[in-house]
């Protein structure tokens, strides 16, 4: 079968950083699949993905609309369980997770951004930042504390009684992105955490997710249509018709596609 | 393959959850609000309905005790002029305890000695259950029972055998009938009661007896007759003619009773005089063929209306109304209107109703289907939240919250709808109701003031207003906390 080929080939482009260290894999789908059944009309949205994500890696998820991409990025996330096929999060097969340890699992080691930002609208800056310590059990002045450092981290301080409403887009998706961190999670899942924005915004955006990967080693995985993430990201995974095209690291990105690089700046 | 490191999910404490909850509902406080106004309208109406239902009883209660207080003559004069039925003197020494003042007496009348009255009581306690039965089964099932015999004829029939097989067979047949007791208990006391009866009609002759010794030394002058003439020794007539119950407080009270009724009597008929209504009617500018006596009795509550109306009767007319002076006159007049209102609330809370509180079983229909009404209107209400409120949701699940804290969110959002829709509810409800009751009854429903029922009533408003919403809420936070955390990446 054409599926057995295709997850049978090893993930491409080799860990890009620390050359002699070998890194540990955070992320690995063997055989994803997942079908949907809507009015008895079967959706292949994968068919049979098979990657490996590294520890402390930026990597930017591409593809068209209708690809895949989103399902493989709610299965990668612990959001929605394969058909088929299994998902290992830090070795942890998340097909055998309860409701209870998949709830665990969501808040400690997985932080996510969202295109909308998601943050909750009757709360302060603060309250939704210090939301996921509360589930995680976290006290409420320590909570506090963390919160108003995780504010300062990405340059909103001053702003941590403002309800969402009375902050800018790029801010919003600022304290969604000290949301994430909040648990310190060891994978930040952004899913286009930059369509919602314009140009300038997004780059700050972009700024910080770069700054979280290399200071704190966060792995980071983001679905993006923003090129600009090129030039930050360790590889590149291009995803078609519920398939992983191609993954590439940056180095050889910038070689072979720089005439659409140049297009597109 | 590794397993997880699971600590302990911490279950957020209930303060903070009902912090998030009314930060909640404050940023969405419309549509909370008219959440809230949908449970108060269905809880005010049950409140209304609980109040009207709960005053009524209580001011019937009142009415029916302050009645029996005025009537207190009427009932001694007929106790003093004739002998009681054996239904009536069963009933009366089944009510009261031997030893008690009313027991004492009947055992006098009946010259018992005290064990043989505690088993005549006993006795009397059994045949007064037996009477009520046969006067609570309908005119029909009595006659198929007993023939047509009532009250204790019944027993008296029963002694036959045959009667007795006729009777116990026909009642196995009935079924919606039940004896108080076993048809073994029915055929023991049966079997005692020539017994009971003989006692019962010694009791009566007694009775009789005192009532003639009574007549003799009193000379067949009407009860309040003596009284008003205030013969010192009165009292203590009745009591050695052996009406031992008849006791001092009692006798205060008739006489007092009697005084004013005599009053009463000759102020209406200084009324009935021409004169009189002439300057009545000049009075009070109205025709002398439209007074009336309630106008009179009206018009007397007022003291200066009093002063000068015994002035008018004095220069008028030559009579001398004794000792009546202004107060006094005022006070009689109180006295009838207070009559007056009485026997009105008699009349109107007359047909009070059974079911739960008084409330009737049409009303309490109505209020369950209004409930119902209401409780269909939360939940589509939650619904609409739940909803509106997905990516929240969704968001929340991302964060790592558990099902049970989303349910345990909605399921407390809905209790604080609840919980303030049932006070105003119940508060508005209370306030109809007794306003609306005020206006019919006016000082009777202050001196009957229901307050622990009252209570009750509210208490029950607000967990019915906090069941209620927490109940039509079910649905809506079960589809909430079922909802799947990649809502969230849904872009609209």
């Amino acid at each position: 079968m054409t599926n057995e080929i295709i997850t049978s080939h090893a993930p491409p482009g080799a860990p890009a950083a620390a050359p002699g260290a070998a890194r540990r894999v955070i992320i690995r789908t063997l055989h994803l699949k997942k079908n949907y059944i809507k009015k008895k009309v079967v959706t292949h949205a994968l068919r049979g993905v098979a990657a490996e994500i590294y520890n402390g890696e930026f990597i930017a998820i591409m593809g068209p609309s209708g690809s895949g991409k989103s399902t493989f990025f709610n299965m990668v996330g612990g959001l929605d369980s394969p058909t088929s096929g299994r998902v290992f999060i830090d070795e942890v097969d998340v097909a055998q997770l309860t409701a209870v340890e998949l709830a665990f699992l969501r808040c400690r080691k997985i932080g996510y951004i969202f295109q909308q930002f998601n943050l909750i609208t009757y709360m302060t800056a603060l309250e939704n930042v210090t939301t996921p310590m509360a589930f995680a059990g976290v006290s409420p002045d320590e909570a506090r504390k963390r919160g108003m450092e995780l504010l300062s981290l990405v340059g909103l301080a001053g702003r941590w009684s403002h309800r969402p409403i009375e902050m800018s887009g790029g801010q919003q998706q600022r304290v969604a992105i000290a949301r994430a961190m909040s648990n310190l999670p060891s994978i930040l899942l952004c899913d286009e955490p930059t369509g919602n924005l314009d140009l300038h915004t997004g780059r700050e955006i972009l700024d910080i997710l770069d700054r979280l990967n290399k200071e704190r080693g966060v792995t980071i995985i983001c679905a993006t249509h923003d090129t600009r993430m090129l030039n930050m990201c360790d590889r590149l995974m291009w995803i078609r018709d519920g398939q992983i095209e191609r993954v590439a690291r940056r180095a050889e990105v910038k070689i072979e596609v720089g005439a659409i690089n140049n297009e597109t700046d | 393959m590794k397993t997880i490191d699971l600590k302990n999910q911490p279950v957020l404490g209930f303060w903070r959850v009902l912090e998030i909850c009314i930060n909640g509902i404050r940023y969405r406080l419309f549509r909370s609000v008219v959440t809230m106004a949908v449970i108060a309208i269905a809880i005010a109406f049950m409140m209304n309905v609980l109040c009207e239902a709960v005053s009524t009883r209580a001011i019937a209660l009142t009415a029916g005790q302050k009645t029996a207080e005025h009537r207190l003559t009427m009932r001694w004069a007929s106790r003093l002029s004739a002998a009681g039925a054996p239904e009536t003197i069963l009933r009366q020494a089944a009510a009261e305890a031997p030893n008690s003042s009313l027991g004492q007496e009947l055992r006098n009348l009946g010259g018992l000695s005290g064990p043989e009255m505690a088993a005549y009581a006993a006795a009397a306690q059994h045949a007064a259950a037996y009477l009520e039965f046969f006067d609570s089964i309908g005119y029909g099932q009595r006659r198929v029972l007993a023939g047509s015999a009532s009250g204790t004829a019944i027993f008296d029939r029963l002694q036959n055998p045959q009667q007795q097989a006729q009777f116990e067979k026909s009642l196995r047949q009935m079924k919606s009938v039940r004896l108080p007791a076993s048809p073994e208990e029915f055929r023991q006391f049966l079997r005692t009661w020539p017994e009971t009866r003989k006692t019962t009609l010694g009791i009566q002759s007694g009775w009789t007896a005192a009532v003639a010794r009574l007549s003799t030394v009193l000379q067949g002058k009407p009860l309040d007759q003596v009284f008003i003439n205030s013969e010192k020794s009165c009292g203590q007539i009745i009591r050695t003619a052996g009406f031992c119950s008849f006791d001092q407080q009692t006798e205060a009270a008739i006489a007092d009773q009697a005084r004013q009724l005599q009053d009463m009597e000759r102020l209406e008929n200084t009324i009935e005089r021409p004169e009189i209504r002439a300057l009545i009617s000049a009075y009070l500018n109205i025709l002398p063929g439209d007074i009336t006596m309630p106008t009179i009795w009206k018009l007397l509550l007022n003291r200066r209306a009093a002063d000068w109306y015994l002035d008018a009767v004095k220069g008028a007319t030559k009579i001398d109304l004794g000792g009546i002076t202004p107060d006094r006159i005022a006070k009689l007049a109180r006295l009838k209107a207070e009559t007056a209102a009485l026997d009105d609330a008699l009349q109107q809370t007359g047909e009070t109703e059974g079911g739960f509180m008084g409330i009737g079983t049409r009303m309490s229909w109505l209020v369950l289907v209004s409930l119902l009404v209401c409780a269909a209107g939360i939940s589509n209400a939650m619904l609409m939240t739940v909803t509106e409120r997905f990516r929240e949701i969704a968001t929340l699940k991302c964060l790592g919250a558990l099902d049970g804290f989303i349910m345990v969110l909605f399921l407390i959002e809905a209790c604080v709808l609840g919980l303030v829709g049932g006070m105003i509810g119940g508060l508005l409800g209370s306030l109809i109701g007794f306003s609306r009751m005020l206006g019919a009854f006016g000082a009777l429903l202050i001196a009957a003031f229901p307050v622990t029922q009252w209570l009750i009533a509210m208490g029950m408003a607000v967990i019915s207003g906090i069941v209620l919403a927490a109940l039509a809420s079910v649905y809506p936070a079960s589809i909430a906390a079922r909802l799947a955390p990649m809502e969230a990446m849904r872009i609209e």
